[in-house]
């Protein structure tokens, strides 16, 4: 029970190690370990979601997080200079919970979706299974260092997933992937650094996520914030902030940052673009959540404008640029964006319906995202073509795919019922009622919400009604209906879609208490 | 003290140089060895053991301080990074070598006494002794692939040093002029308000910045790394460099400038440049060799900033330049394996089916040049921009917030240049239409590769084995 969380993020790390001493021909035998390992992961977080307790009221940060584990990992004296002091350091609250049992059922999702990859499928199994544990290092780790460890680690196996085993310009793709999250994680490192410099723990500078959300600064440290520290005639802190929020908004992607995502999304395979929607950006929502709002929370109250008109950007933008791609992958990864952008504006009103929105808005996309890129493989898989124009009337057809899509459609323009609506409506409630920014702002996040409307109904429209059509005449055969491994993976997900949709508590039950002292915690920086 | 005090002193203390004389003793056995017998293996094996006996030297040192009438410093420092020098020359012995066998071994160990007497230099005879000792020998290195390219390289080398060689002989001429002394160590007595001596101090900098390849002086090295051969670049990458920069920062440790000092700012601006010039010039190359050429320049610029700190961060930079000579060995090695049987000299993109196990030490060895997690090669530079932070916060001074960023966007340039070779081996388009061929590679240099591509990730988890 001890090591719950690291057996979560070390298993398949230890299966990824095994996999290497087996010949590579036994590729049906790597799916079977990958599908065990991800099975493994679901039931280990199932665990922990049942012993969490959701009652604990924090008094500081140090006693907000469960299942805690802690131990030295590099402690050494580097010349007279500093010393250097990693931990090995895990723990969840309710914040970041939520998101590690959203990654083991999407991980799962992924590895039924790669089941006929053959085609080096050694080298596929073991660079997802390195991805799935970084993923779920982000979300428990409680040592920055250890967090940048797993933050920068996913870009190597994704970038050769979608390089190897991507569509055509793969290559392109992949290569800014990587040089653009690596840009952004810079930044980031960066701002470790300074913190390094500036927290100390027992009397030594340290990494610890918890004594910089606690604010232990040393004295006369730069970016100590009774200090005013300045670098170059600026204040240390907001360029921290600023060097955060680029970072974090590549993940994110936020605009005018976001232009590696299409590419990535339209480029992978169905497999890791679930895996790139459902939980990479939320691991740059993650970071947002607890790196910038949680150390910076005295900027983001003073800039809380900026994060919120970005986010209202990429609500607009997005969404419009949703409207007019015909390529469906390419719309649904702008919806993406679209839809990240309301996570920033949950963030920046600083209320406590804003942060349950955005964790809630986090989830509830993780969850439908993936579908949705499943269903877009669906068609991709039969015709190899994925654009709106080429089909028609699908509906006549394929009556169960048509189903699914207008559902996960639906959860997408957030019709009220399923969780799409729940995590947008407290997002907006959260906006309305702020007054770090305008009303105005607010609006026109809701103008998101009638755009989302638009491209997902006319996609519907153009695809599965009016008469039976398909481009090329060799498709005729390939039209058949959804086969049993798709719906094993869409129906589990259709279901958190409509439960969540009724009973949002499910989720907010978790994180009721740590959002509560979070915003308590953040009310003493205000003016 | 008396003449003869002084000579029984000088006497007793030449076992402290104990490594030089066993490389120069297995130097001239070398030669006369060749004079009997031309077997490769045995040359190999006298130059193993006298490499070997010299590191055991280095290993016995237990006092540190100046000998030899102050011409010499041993320091802990400089004993750690003359180990380091031995063993990565040591290496060198597993790169094929049918031609030369004797001149190369010869001359790589008089190149590697130079370096050792570089590092360890406290008189200004023995600087300009040891830098041209370096010099010579890798003139005459250079030359050894005898192709047309490599010769025009080598006597670009050549009259570059020889200009080099000349204003470094100048500077040294300026500071005894300025000061009469011969010492590095008693530099520091002096006020460094004489334009004279400034001037003589940055000559002599100047012909540092030679060897280790420092921005403007750094123009030699596209050329001969792309036409030498390969195990003589893989030495000219790491000991005259390193060397170098050990040799700098025991100068400019001597002269406790302020960092805002001119001469200081002077030195980091070429720094800076020289992290830019290797970064730009590595963007637009198609050879494999140039491309990690300039990449060295860059990590030159990178560990440049250990060398000139004044709260040196020993560890640090001990870090950062053993992980830099295993990641320059283990390329210089896989290049040499796929470059020898690929078609022409300028592709070595050339598809490689059977070796799947090398390919993915090269991608990680690439990584970690990068400096990307999980390898050494980013703890190197995670190091690097801490110190730099370290510095900033202590000294407020913008042109090491310069330095800081300029090394941060260096690396995200890094991994677009080095992961290109990667890039065309696993997914370029082109590389489907091109056919596939199989390789043979020697086991020891597959096993070393391997063997060092493992360290490269251990010390990445545990840093403390070697600090």
């Amino acid at each position: 029970m001890h090591y719950l969380l690291s057996y979560i993020f070390l298993f398949p790390l230890f299966i990824a190690f095994v996999l290497l001493f087996i010949p590579s021909e036994k590729w049906k035998f790597f799916r079977r370990l990958s599908l065990a390992v991800a099975s493994v992961q679901l039931l280990l977080s199932s665990i922990l979601l049942y012993h969490f307790d959701k009652e604990l009221k924090p008094s500081s940060w140090e006693t907000a997080f469960q299942f805690v584990e802690r131990s030295d990992w590099i402690n050494i004296g580097l010349g007279s200079a500093s010393n250097l002091r990693i931990e090995y350091h895990l723990g969840v609250d309710g914040i970041s919970l939520p998101l590690v049992a959203l990654s083991s059922l999407v991980l799962l999702i992924g590895v039924i979706s790669s089941w006929n990859i053959r085609e080096k499928a050694k080298g596929y199994h073991i660079l997802y299974l390195i991805l799935s544990a970084s993923i779920v290092g982000c979300f428990i780790a409680l040592d920055f260092f250890l967090f940048y460890l797993c933050f920068e680690f996913m870009l190597l196996p994704m970038f050769f997933l979608i390089g190897i085993w991507g569509g055509k310009r793969r290559s392109y793709a992949s290569i800014k992937f990587f040089l653009y999250t690596l840009f952004g994680s810079l930044f980031i490192l960066i701002v470790m650094i300074g913190l390094y410099m500036s927290i100390e723990q027992g009397g030594v500078n340290s990494f610890s996520i918890i004594a910089m959300l606690d604010g232990h600064y040393l004295k006369d440290s730069i970016l100590n914030p009774a200090e005013n520290g300045k670098i170059i005639g600026r204040s240390a802190r907001a360029l921290a902030f600023l060097f955060l929020l680029i970072g974090f908004g590549i993940k994110l992607p936020s605009i005018p940052i976001h232009t590696w995502l299409p590419d990535a999304h339209v480029e992978a395979p169905t497999p890791i673009s679930v895996v790139l929607a459902g939980l990479l950006l939320k691991v740059g929502a993650y970071g947002l959540f607890r790196i910038l709002y949680g150390i910076f929370s005295d900027m983001t109250i003073k800039y809380a404008v900026w994060v919120a008109l970005f986010g209202v950007l990429s609500i607009l933008y997005g969404g419009l640029n949703a409207l007019a791609q015909n390529d469906l992958k390419k719309m649904v990864a702008y919806s993406s964006v679209s839809h990240m952008g309301f996570v920033l504006v949950g963030l920046a009103s600083l209320t406590s319906a804003g942060f349950s929105g955005s964790l809630f808005h986090m989830i509830s996309h993780g969850i439908i995202s993936p579908a949705l890129f499943l269903l877009a493989g669906v068609i991709y898989d039969r015709t190899h073509n994925r654009l709106i124009d080429n089909f028609s009337g699908l509906a006549s057809k394929m009556p169960v795919y048509a189903f699914f899509t207008a559902i996960f459609f639906f959860a997408g323009l957030g019709l009220p019922g399923l969780s799409g609506f729940v995590g947008e409506l407290t997002i907006l409630m959260g906006a309305f009622s702020t007054a770090l920014f305008g009303r105005w702002l607010a609006v026109l996040a809701v103008l998101g919400i009638i755009i989302s409307a638009a491209y997902f109904l006319w996609a519907i429209q153009r695809m599965f009604f009016g008469p039976y059509f398909v481009r090329k005449s060799v498709w005729q055969d390939e039209m058949f209906d959804l086969t049993v491994r798709e719906r094993i993976m869409l129906i589990p997900l259709a279901i958190f879609v409509l439960i969540l949709g009724i009973f949002p508590s499910l989720i907010l039950d978790y994180s009721n208490e740590t959002i509560h002292f979070f915003l308590n915690y953040v009310s003493q920086f205000r003016p | 003290m008396n003449l003869r005090d002084q000579l029984v002193q000088i006497l007793s203390e030449l076992s402290l140089t104990a490594q030089e004389s066993s490389l120069i003793l297995g130097a001239l056995i070398l030669l006369f060895t060749s004079l009997i017998s031309a077997n490769e293996v045995l040359l190999k094996c006298i130059f193993i053991f006298f490499l070997s006996i010299a590191s055991y030297y280095s290993l016995q040192v237990s006092s540190f301080g100046f000998i030899l009438s102050n011409s010499l410093l041993i320091s802990h420092l400089n004993d750690k990074f003359s180990l380091l020098l031995i063993g990565s020359t040591a290496l060198v012995v597993l790169f094929r070598r049918k031609k030369q066998v004797t001149e190369f071994y010869f001359l790589t160990l008089s190149l590697l006494v130079g370096g050792l007497f570089m590092t360890k230099a406290n008189s200004l005879l023995v600087v300009y002794l040891a830098v041209e000792l370096v010099s010579y020998s890798s003139y005459t290195l250079s030359g050894f692939s005898f192709t047309k390219k490599g010769n025009e390289a080598a006597i670009k080398y050549l009259l570059f040093g020889a200009v080099t060689s000349a204003i470094l002989l100048v500077g040294l001429g300026l500071v005894y002029g300025a000061t009469g002394s011969l010492y590095l160590s008693s530099l520091n007595a002096f006020l460094f308000n004489s334009a004279l001596l400034q001037t003589g101090l940055l000559f002599v900098i100047f012909g540092i910045f030679f060897k280790a390849s420092i921005f403007p002086f750094h123009i030699w090295t596209p050329a001969v790394y792309q036409s030498a051969p390969v195990d003589a670049v893989a030495i000219f990458s790491i000991v005259p460099k390193l060397s170098g920069l050990i040799l700098l920062h025991n100068l400019l440790s001597q002269i406790r400038f302020s960092t805002s000092h001119w001469v200081v700012e002077m030195v980091m601006l070429m720094g800076m440049i020289t992290v830019i010039a290797g970064t730009l010039g590595a963007l637009r190359q198609t050879n494999a060799r140039r491309m990690i050429a300039f990449g060295s320049i860059g990590h030159t610029g990178f560990l440049f900033v250990f060398a000139i700190g004044n709260q040196l961060s020993m560890d640090a930079f001990w870090f950062y330049a053993l992980v830099y000579a295993i990641m320059n060995i283990a390329v210089f090695y896989i290049i040499h394996c796929f470059e020898t049987h690929s078609i022409e000299q300028n592709n070595q993109y050339a598809l490689i089916n059977n070796q799947t196990l090398m390919l993915v030490s090269f991608t990680f060895v690439l990584i970690s040049l990068v400096g990307i997690p999980p390898l050494s090669g980013f703890t190197a530079k995670f190091f690097l921009f801490s110190y730099l932070w370290n510095w900033y916060q202590s000294s407020q001074s913008n042109w090491i917030l310069a330095y800081l960023l300029i090394t941060v966007f260096a690396t995200v340039a890094a991994l677009f240049y080095y992961l290109r070779i990667p890039y065309f081996y696993f997914f370029h388009s082109s590389m489907e239409k091109r056919e596939a061929k199989s390789i043979k590679i020697t086991l020891s240099v597959k096993i070393v590769t391997i063997l060092l591509t493992f360290i490269l990730l251990l010390l990445f988890f545990v840093p403390q084995l070697v600090i």
